[in-house]
């Protein structure tokens, strides 16, 4: 291990402890009512993100190419994603701010678990050496961190409706307008998740030259869609708001689970051949 | 008159939201079952050949039913070609509802809500003197004024923000339409293949030259109609050993004599009257070895060697072609490799025949052995590339249809139609009763913010008494 990786994954552990801190400021602030304590979230997020973004870079700069070759890269560049989109949700939208009792405890687990694959440097294929994966990529991690923060709101959504009333449930919003913003964030991720697949079937096309295989990936990643696509019909033509709304998104996510971060550890094809031999 | 109203049943049923929710869960079942049966495309036919033996009625059922291919099977093809009607039949009347509901000047769908207020002027104002105060705070509020109407004691207005978001879900419904009938195409019409040339080696492009190859339906044999030379051939190497880069370049000639120089690299294709080709990961060495037999009518084969690395081995067990004999070879291409003969290739040769050890021994490049009576020179070592030929993929209509795609989830999600219904009614002399009614697809939180906004508005300019 190079000096700077050494750093690198020192500074990764430090950024998993602020996300601890985090997420018992969090717990906290919600199950002890002490709104205060989520400012207190927000800071140790920010600083652990501060840190995780060093570690990032500092791997960025060693390896010559961004975080998204191996599980260790793919699955850190994913958590750094889903805590800035929640950071920008949470100062845009005061009121969601609670949404990191959720947000920080799936993000520190997802990291952990990243941290446990030998992290090693891998060098880029001749394959990855497109434009069009930066953008695969980068609206796929877009697609995840709305997801996680639709997750959120569908989750605090059925606390208030089944009756969970404290001084954190009153800041934040009412039942129909957290319904509306999950519905929203569903949409985002939809259309981001639209992105990932139009620029991967692109990049393929440049690199295999052909834009669709039916890749077990490729088939996983379109059922998400389409069960996303579900979704908004079912919410548009037969009325599907609310508690069912908030179960079907649960079932969505479960989807983008399995698409993300199960069936390329699992399944060896050509689409997953770098995933697998890290 | 009964097919008239066959075919309006039939355009009823395929636009009806359960019948798109059914067709949904339709493609999401056969893409499961793509996932879990495993597929020959990926398996290969010799996996069945094995399930065979061990479980006869179930892999006849799967073969029968089509479900090891299923995405090429008739099901599927049916379930494509019924979606792809019904998407059809969906955009032409989603526009149409578009197109009329704009001539009825863009009435928004969605779920209403309002607002009233009482409001007292400083000075005594008529209707038409309100109505100019209150217009710039709509459009303030970034709202195009579409009726507007000022009598002599009330006035109203219709205003609407974000119109073109109404057309989001056309554009990407034609959008996606677009994709499958390009798709259908790719499939009918595409033809594939996979050749290997060495350096200096010229390919006709005819079907023979195909290694691998395959093609739609509708498909004939893949013939490109010019010859391909490899001329250059650079692959460059990351420190671990690992490809980096490879490049090559090729001359296409054409029947008529017509030659052009072309650059080829991984994930850079290029593309040559209608053909593309794709420069390929699998590369390696061809070995040039000419066996000598005693009436000296010699033949030269050449045996092409895939190299995964650099640094490594390079090893082939093959057939020497007209002769019994099995050549074995483990090609050293480096100078680096353990070599007695430090500055050129050599190769281990080990021959067989009749599963008989004839030879083994190493063998520099340029020198020759006896085998069994017969002469064997290693007379040349070159790169060999892999190259993908493909035609009719009708990519471009592909990526048009992405573009659209984009285009209307962009028009949906950010750009929010809102409609606004303005009503104001004279109460007195410089009173008057205002009611706002909005109406987004969002539903009534949509149009809190400008609710909020246009009644900041109104208190700065007028005296708000009552909401």
């Amino acid at each position: 291990m190079t000096p700077l990786l050494r750093y690198e994954y020192l500074l990764n552990w430090a950024g998993i402890i602020f996300y601890i801190s985090a997420t018992i400021a969090f717990v906290y602030a919600v199950f002890f009512e002490n709104p205060r304590k989520l400012s207190s979230g927000m800071v140790l997020t920010m600083s652990g993100l501060a840190l995780h973004s060093v570690a990032i870079a500092l791997r960025w700069y060693e390896s010559g190419h961004g975080p998204y070759l191996n599980r260790f890269e793919g699955i850190s560049s994913s958590v750094w994603m889903l805590l800035v989109i929640y950071l920008i949700v949470a100062f845009k939208l005061d009121k969601l701010k609670p949404l990191g009792l959720v947000v920080l405890p799936a993000g520190l687990l997802l990291l952990a678990a990243g941290l446990l694959n030998t992290p090693e440097i891998e060098y880029l294929p001749p394959t990855f050496h497109t434009i069009w994966l930066i953008i695969h990529i980068f609206f796929n991690k877009l697609a995840l961190g709305s997801i996680l923060l639709a997750i959120a709101c569908a989750v605090f959504y059925l606390k208030k409706e089944a009756g969970w009333a404290s001084t954190i449930a009153h800041r934040l919003p009412d039942i129909a307008t957290l319904d509306i913003y999950t519905y929203r964030l569903c949409g985002f991720a939809f259309v981001f998740w639209t992105i990932t697949i139009i620029a991967g079937a692109i990049w393929a096309h440049k690199s295999w030259g052909r834009y669709w295989g039916w890749d077990p990936i490729e088939t996983w990643s379109v059922i998400t869609w389409l069960v996303f696509g579900l979704y908004m019909h079912m919410r548009r033509f037969r009325g599907l708001k609310g508690r069912k709304a908030a179960l079907f998104i649960i079932i969505c996510f479960l989807f983008v689970i399995a698409t993300l971060f199960i069936i390329p550890f699992i399944t060896k094809t050509i689409h997953t051949e770098y995933l697998i031999s890290s | 008159m009964i097919l008239d109203q066959g075919l309006r049943r039939l355009r009823g049923i395929l636009l009806a939201p359960g019948t798109i929710i059914v067709l949904i869960c339709l493609v999401i079942l056969f893409c499961a079952i793509g996932i879990l049966i495993p597929q020959t495309l990926y398996r290969g036919q010799e996996y069945y050949e094995r399930l065979h033996v061990l479980y006869p009625r179930l892999t006849w059922f799967i073969e029968t039913a089509g479900l090891d291919h299923i995405f090429g099977s008739i099901w599927f093809l049916a379930v494509t070609a019924v979606i792809g009607f019904a998407l059809f039949l969906t955009v032409i009347d989603q526009f149409s509802r578009l197109i009329r509901r704009k001539k009825m000047n863009g009435i928004v769908s969605g779920e209403g809500c309002g607002v009233s207020a009482v409001i007292h002027s400083a000075s005594e104002t008529d209707v038409h003197d309100m109505a100019s105060s209150i217009r710039p705070i709509l459009m303030e509020t970034g709202y195009r004024i579409i009726q507007f109407h000022a009598g002599n004691s009330r006035f109203s207005a219709v205003a609407l923000k974000g119109g073109a978001g109404e057309w989001g879900m056309a554009v990407f419904h034609l959008g996606l339409l677009i994709v499958l009938l390009a798709a259908i195409w790719s499939m009918l019409f595409y033809s594939r293949g996979f050749a290997q040339i060495m350096l200096g080696e010229t390919i006709k492009g005819a079907p023979s030259d195909w290694l691998v190859q395959d093609g739609g339906l509708l498909a004939g044999k893949l013939n490109t109609g010019f010859a391909i030379r490899l001329d250059e051939m650079k692959v460059e190497y990351w420190s671990n050993g690992q490809k980096k880069q490879i490049e090559s370049r090729l001359t296409v000639k054409t029947a008529n004599g017509e030659e052009t120089s072309l650059p080829l690299s991984v994930s850079s294709p290029l593309s040559y009257k209608g053909v593309t080709i794709y420069q390929s990961m699998d590369i390696g060495y061809a070995v040039t070895i000419v066996l000598e037999p005693p009436d000296h009518r010699a033949i030269s084969t050449d045996f092409l060697l895939k190299q995964p690395a650099q640094q490594t081995t390079l090893t082939g067990k093959m057939d020497f072609p007209t002769t019994p004999y099995v050549f074995g070879i483990k090609l050293y291409p480096d100078a680096e490799k353990p070599s007695h003969f430090l500055t050129d290739p050599v190769i281990d040769l080990t021959v067989w025949k009749d599963d008989d050890i004839q030879y083994s021994g190493r063998i520099p490049l340029g020198t020759g052995v006896l085998i069994d009576g017969n002469t064997v020179y290693f007379t040349d070592v070159r790169y060999w590339t892999g190259v993908i030929v493909i035609t009719g993929y009708a990519i471009e209509a592909v990526i048009a249809g992405f573009i659209i795609m984009l285009s209307g989830l962009f028009l949906h999600y950010f750009i929010v139609p809102k409609y606004i219904l303005l009503h104001m009614e004279r109460l007195n002399v410089s009173d008057y009763r205002l009611s706002i009614f909005g109406r987004s697809p969002l539903g009534p939180t949509a149009m809190e913010l400008d609710f909020a906004l246009i009644q900041d508005r109104l208190k700065n300019n007028f005296h708000v008494l009552q909401n």
